[in-house]
């Protein structure tokens, strides 16, 4: 039995490839217009001073504190959890298991592929691999934004640091991936797919933000699934990385198992 | 003796508390080409897809080339050719990409296909372009190439001919009468009475879930109540139409219109005494069809 199928990645690559570009591109210019503008630019000033008189509550949520000197390396963590960079990091997380589970079997274009000898798991591991591999070009192309930077603007960042960010963003987007997958394989329409895969990013992240700025809720953060992503407490060793990486791992594992079993089972 | 291609026992199919099909018991021969005739909605669809895998009985099981195919579903696809009743191609790739994607997914080359592409007329500049840019007719060419050009064992399709001009739906029965005298079966699922008749060497009707003959085509042919409209050129007693297996349904003066059941000869013997004005066979509708076999 194959469980490989290099002709199914090729045909999700074809599909995807300029809108793959389109975001690694996006990804690395927006990291070195976001470092340019936030610490070298003539703004850059303005910006800090601004910072400083934001309430104490907001400056602790976007984990940056003006005018000591972990300023510069507390602006560019939140770049790389800017709404932007996360919704190009969600884009093909989000849309794709849609497209490609639940928007295949509204459409019936499963009735001819699985009338081959093709075993169903294909669809959702192959997925998963194309995610893998996009979200890894992309967390490189963030990466390389800020290292562009760094050289032209000698800010003498850390890229031990940075790898670090990497291989956490790395897996906690994946998770989101796998979770995907799983909800998209119990939908028979793109659309319900998407409103709920949507619905539960937004859900995850207005907990993240509630129990974070509201202190009678403080405790409630520690089940937060945006905690697994902090680049600002990564950079600043304030949480571990091993943990991060292993809470996502484990994630994966189990979503990407409901995935396949569901979608073995299930009437297409 | 043959081993039956496919043995269907006790199928039933329920979408939550809606019938799909009931205790379907069905088998098919090699070289059979068997015509699966129904309405819309009587069936022939959720048994297709049954057979297919693609969805799951509620009770009942299935065998295709002796294995069941629940277990042995990857080994038993090998030798299968599909033309989904309703489906829709990946409108992003092209024709030609989109023959060659499906012929890698399995183990059989397309020895087909050129000969296929030809004999449906289609052209290389239609290969080249995008599917979104086909007319249905040849989506529905596209659909029947993918499933024949493996060459395949075993073909199944659900009503095949939708969308094709009459030209092409001769080359649809030309390959599958050709399968048929290689030695192949051929599930042929249809509506139209007709298209059954003329390829198909035994016939399964279907209805509301259910299915209630399975006849070859010759005895359909007999036991099938035909309809016979007719005019004279001369005054014609209804009553002389009194005679086994014939009714006068209406009539209108010197036109009738007859059900005819079994043997037409005699009928055409005792008329042959008139001047006959005008003579047509109005197809049947599925329903009369199938009054036949609940009398």
């Amino acid at each position: 039995m194959t469980l490989v199928r290099i002709v199914y990645l090729k045909k999700i690559w074809r599909d995807q490839r300029y809108v793959l570009l389109v975001l690694v591109l996006f990804a690395a210019l927006f990291e070195y217009l976001y470092t340019w503008v936030f610490l070298k630019s003539p703004v850059s000033n303005f910006i800090e001073a601004y910072f400083k008189f934001l309430p104490s509550e907001i400056t602790s949520f976007l984990g940056v504190q003006a005018g000591t000197a972990f300023y510069q390396t507390q602006m560019l963590a939140f770049g790389y959890v800017h709404p932007l960079i996360l919704i190009s990091f969600f884009f093909f997380s989000i849309s794709m298991p849609a497209r490609y589970i639940s928007g295949e079997i509204e459409s019936k274009s499963f009735d001819i592929l699985f009338s081959r000898p093709v075993h169903r798991s294909i669809i959702p591991t192959h997925l998963f691999i194309f995610m893998s591999g996009a979200t890894a070009i992309q967390v490189i192309a963030v990466i390389t934004g800020t290292l562009i930077a760094d050289l032209q603007f000698s800010l003498l960042l850390r890229i031990y640091d940075y790898t670090r960010v990497a291989f956490v963003a790395f897996f906690f987007f994946l998770s989101l991936a796998a979770i995907s997958l799983a909800l998209a394989s119990f939908q028979n329409d793109r659309g319900k797919a998407l409103t709920k895969i949507i619905g539960l990013v937004v859900f995850l992240y207005f907990y993240d933000t509630i129990t974070r700025l509201n202190e009678g809720l403080k405790n409630l953060y520690t089940f937060s699934y945006f905690k697994l992503y902090q680049p600002g407490e990564i950079i600043m060793n304030k949480v571990s990385v091993s943990e991060s990486i292993l809470t996502s791992l484990i994630l994966i594992v189990i979503f990407l198992t409901i995935a396949i079993l569901q979608f073995n089972r299930r009437d297409l | 003796m043959n081993q039956d291609i496919i043995e269907i026992t006790g199928l039933t199919k329920y979408y939550k508390k809606n019938r799909g099909i009931e205790n379907l018991n069905l088998r098919i021969m090699p070289g059979e080409i068997f015509g699966f005739l129904g309405p819309n909605g009587a069936g022939k669809s959720t048994t297709i897809r049954l057979l297919l895998n693609l969805i799951h009985p509620t009770a009942g099981q299935i065998k295709i080339f002796g294995q069941e195919i629940k277990t042995h579903y990857y080994h038993i696809f090998h030798d299968i050719g599909n033309v989904p009743g309703e489906f829709k191609l990946y409108e992003e790739l092209s024709g030609q990409y989109f023959l060659d994607y499906m012929s890698a997914f399995s183990t059989r080359k397309a020895i087909l296909q050129d000969e296929l592409i030809q004999a449906f007329q289609l052209s290389r500049g239609d290969l080249e372009k995008k599917i979104r840019h086909y007319s249905h007719g040849m989506k529905q060419k596209l659909a029947i190439i993918q499933a024949l050009q493996g060459n395949p064992r075993l073909l199944i399709m659900d009503e095949p001919s939708e969308g094709l001009d009459p030209l092409n739906k001769n080359v649809l029965y030309h390959y599958v009468n050709r399968f048929k005298v290689e030695g192949k079966t051929v599930f042929f699922s249809s509506h139209y009475l007709a298209e059954v008749e003329k390829i198909c060497d035994r016939v399964g009707l279907v209805r509301e879930g259910n299915l209630i003959a399975v006849e070859k085509i010759s005895e359909l042919k007999k036991k099938m109540i035909r309809k016979l409209e007719i005019s004279f050129l001369e005054n014609v007693d209804p009553g002389f139409f009194q005679m086994e297996g014939v009714k006068v349904g209406e009539h209108h003066q010197n036109r009738f219109i007859l059900l005819v059941s079994g043997d037409l000869n005699p009928l055409f013997k005792k008329i042959s005494n008139y001047k006959i004005e005008n003579l047509i066979f109005p197809e049947p509708s599925l329903e009369e069809t199938f009054l036949t076999f609940y009398h």
